[in-house]
């Protein structure tokens, strides 16, 4: 079995008509988002990028029609299978992050996934990601993009099919987030795992991302 | 730091103190007075089958009323033979005893350590058979040669003489150990002659509150010291009823039909224990109220620390850490909670045990040491109640 996600008709009761009548847009069609493949997802403010995320993950139900990854049903979906779908199959990193404040950044780390693979691979990124130096601080402290890239290497441990990423770079700068970018790429593409990102940046129009505009 | 470390230390912020106090602490207190009344139930039961089998409800002191108009027409209060059938036809009831009195005069003085007292009375004697006695001491047997006859002394004599005679008289109190020093010189006049003996007490009676001697003395003294025929008659104006533990109801049904009357002190001793009985259970239902209200106070206090701990819980859902890993940490607070009341619990019920049984024993009931395997196995069952409420109400996490 296949670990596509599939859309069937799904529309998001908070888009207004004309969101919804755009002729690019994913709403209303049966679309898929093949196993493997990488994603941009671009629109403007408030078009229901985060949205999609959210369906996706299971917190937004708010819409009509059928979302499900594989054989597992999205919609509808029992509160365990969700989880074990998140553990799984899909990591994100949230646009709000989704981190513990009171936390220190390896503690945010490595509290969903802690073998030892994944501890290795955790102490790695830390480093690669330059922020080895604020390991031990509590995230509350910690700038916004370094938030960004602790969510981020939070997501690409354990396992999983499918990486989204809602605007994962806004507080990145060139240097960082081309050091980011490659990690997500090389480690996606060692555990054949799909990418939906959420992002106007231009540059993933140039390299093989398939674009989406909603 | 492992992954449930980390839960419990994101977990533990939002727990509050004084709430996880209080909920504690009421827990504890129903916990504890529920156990302690299953505990003194079970005291008092086992108290009241012991003491049943020597001075309860099992044996019942009968005797005919006695009114202005049998003294009067100078009528017997004698038992007939028609009394005491239907008396043995009654279901229960395991053996009749006749009390039987002495048919010549007692006088008696006392003497301590062979001294002479000014300490002298007129006595009277009853027997019985040692069936239905609460004590057989080991010297309480006649010897004809020896000249000395053994008493037993009602239990209440000791209390009567050391609060009311011994203050009346400016005289030092005395134990029992103290009375059984003193010997009495015993004077029996008959209708046919007279004799002198000494009398030692060997024993206080709780049941029968009498002079007793042996029923072998008591015959032979009735026959050997009298000539006329009459004194030589056993009456039967007293009896004692022996019934089966908790079969009493038809005897009293009898008993309150003919009008006789009762040994009531000794009958109290069963309803005694009945309304003691009845505290306990009220208290229990106490337990049960202040157990509810702590419940209420746990699930309360758990609501709220879920409530606070929502964000974290919501957030750890969506970054795939499962309900379960959750509910455990909870779990393992409970666990602990509940280990620390049932502690408290058994802690607080020895140390109460130990202060009623040193209480007890000063009353002369001998409870039991240590705690009943029942008040054992009703705390676990309660505080795995409380626990499974608690983990019923974890499930609704993430829901």
């Amino acid at each position: 079995m296949d670990n596509n996600i599939r859309l069937k008709s799904v529309v998001p009761k908070n888009l207004t008509d004309q969101q919804i009548q755009n002729p690019n847009s994913v709403w209303g069609l049966d679309f898929v988002f093949c196993e493997g493949n990488r994603y941009q997802v671009t629109a403007g403010s408030g078009s229901g990028k985060s949205t999609l995320i959210k369906i996706i993950n299971g917190i937004f139900n708010d819409y009509s029609g059928l979302v499900s990854i594989g054989s597992q049903e999205i919609t509808n979906s029992q509160i365990d299978k969700l989880i074990q779908t998140r553990r799984n199959h899909i990591h994100t990193v949230y646009q709000d992050l989704k981190l513990f404040d009171n936390l220190s950044v390896w503690e945010n780390i490595v509290i969903p996934s802690n073998d030892s693979d994944s501890l290795e691979l955790a102490k790695n990124l830390i480093e690669k990601f330059k922020i080895q130096h604020i390991k031990q601080s509590v995230v509350s402290k910690v700038s916004h993009g370094q938030k960004q890239r602790v969510a981020i290497i939070r997501a690409l441990l354990g396992n999983y099919k499918w990486i989204l990423l809602d605007e994962p770079f806004s507080h990145l700068d060139a240097e960082i987030s081309d050091i980011v970018y490659e990690e997500i790429i090389k480690l996606c593409e060692l555990k054949k795992a799909g990418i939906i990102i959420t992002s106007l940046d231009e540059r993933f129009k140039k390299m093989d991302f398939e674009q989406i505009e909603i | 730091m492992n992954q449930n470390k980390i839960i419990s230390k994101l977990l533990n912020k939002s727990q509050n103190k004084t709430q996880w106090f209080a909920g504690i602490i009421g827990t504890y207190l129903g916990v504890t007075i529920l156990i302690l009344c299953i505990q003194l139930y079970l005291e008092i039961n086992s108290v009241k089958q012991q003491t049943q089998n020597e001075l309860g409800n099992k044996f019942i002191i009968v005797h005919k009323k006695v009114s202005a108009l049998n003294t009067l027409n100078n009528k017997t209060n004698n038992f007939t033979s028609k009394d005491i059938t239907q008396i043995n036809k009654i279901e229960g009831v395991e053996k009749i005893g006749f009390f039987l009195s002495n048919k010549f005069q007692v006088w008696g003085s006392l003497s301590v350590n062979g001294e002479r007292t000014n300490l002298g009375t007129e006595l009277f004697f009853e027997s019985l058979e040692d069936d239905f006695l609460d004590i057989t001491p080991k010297d309480w047997k006649w010897n004809k040669n020896s000249g000395v006859i053994p008493l037993i002394l009602p239990a209440d004599f000791v209390n009567l003489y050391n609060f009311s005679f011994a203050p009346s008289r400016n005289l030092p109190p005395l134990s029992k150990k103290t009375i059984q020093l003193a010997t009495f010189d015993l004077y029996l006049r008959g209708t046919l002659k007279n004799e002198r003996y000494k009398g030692k007490i060997v024993g206080f009676s709780d049941r029968i509150n009498s002079v007793l001697v042996p029923l072998d003395f008591l015959q032979y003294m009735n026959n050997h010291l009298n000539a006329d025929d009459n004194f030589k008659k056993d009456n039967k104006k007293k009896i004692i009823v022996k019934c089966r533990q908790g079969e009493t109801d038809g005897l009293f049904r009898l008993i309150q039909k003919k009008k006789w009357e009762v040994n009531k002190d000794k009958i109290s001793d069963g309803k005694f224990a009945s309304i003691v009985r009845l505290i306990l259970i009220v208290a229990a239902l106490f337990g049960f109220v202040i157990i509810f209200i702590a419940i209420t106070t746990m699930i309360l206090y758990l609501v709220l620390t879920l409530e606070k701990s929502k964000n974290e819980i919501n957030t750890l859902l969506l970054i795939g850490v499962s309900r379960k890993e959750i509910q455990y940490f909870y779990l393992k607070k409970s666990i602990f909670n509940y280990l620390i009341i049932g502690c408290l619990g058994i802690s607080s019920l020895l140390v109460i045990k130990y202060n009623l049984k040193m209480i007890a024993t000063t009353y002369g009931v001998e409870l039991s040491s240590g705690i009943n395997t029942i008040t054992y196995s009703a705390l676990i069952i309660l505080l795995a109640i409380l626990l499974l409420i608690q983990k019923i109400k974890l499930r609704e996490i993430g829901k």
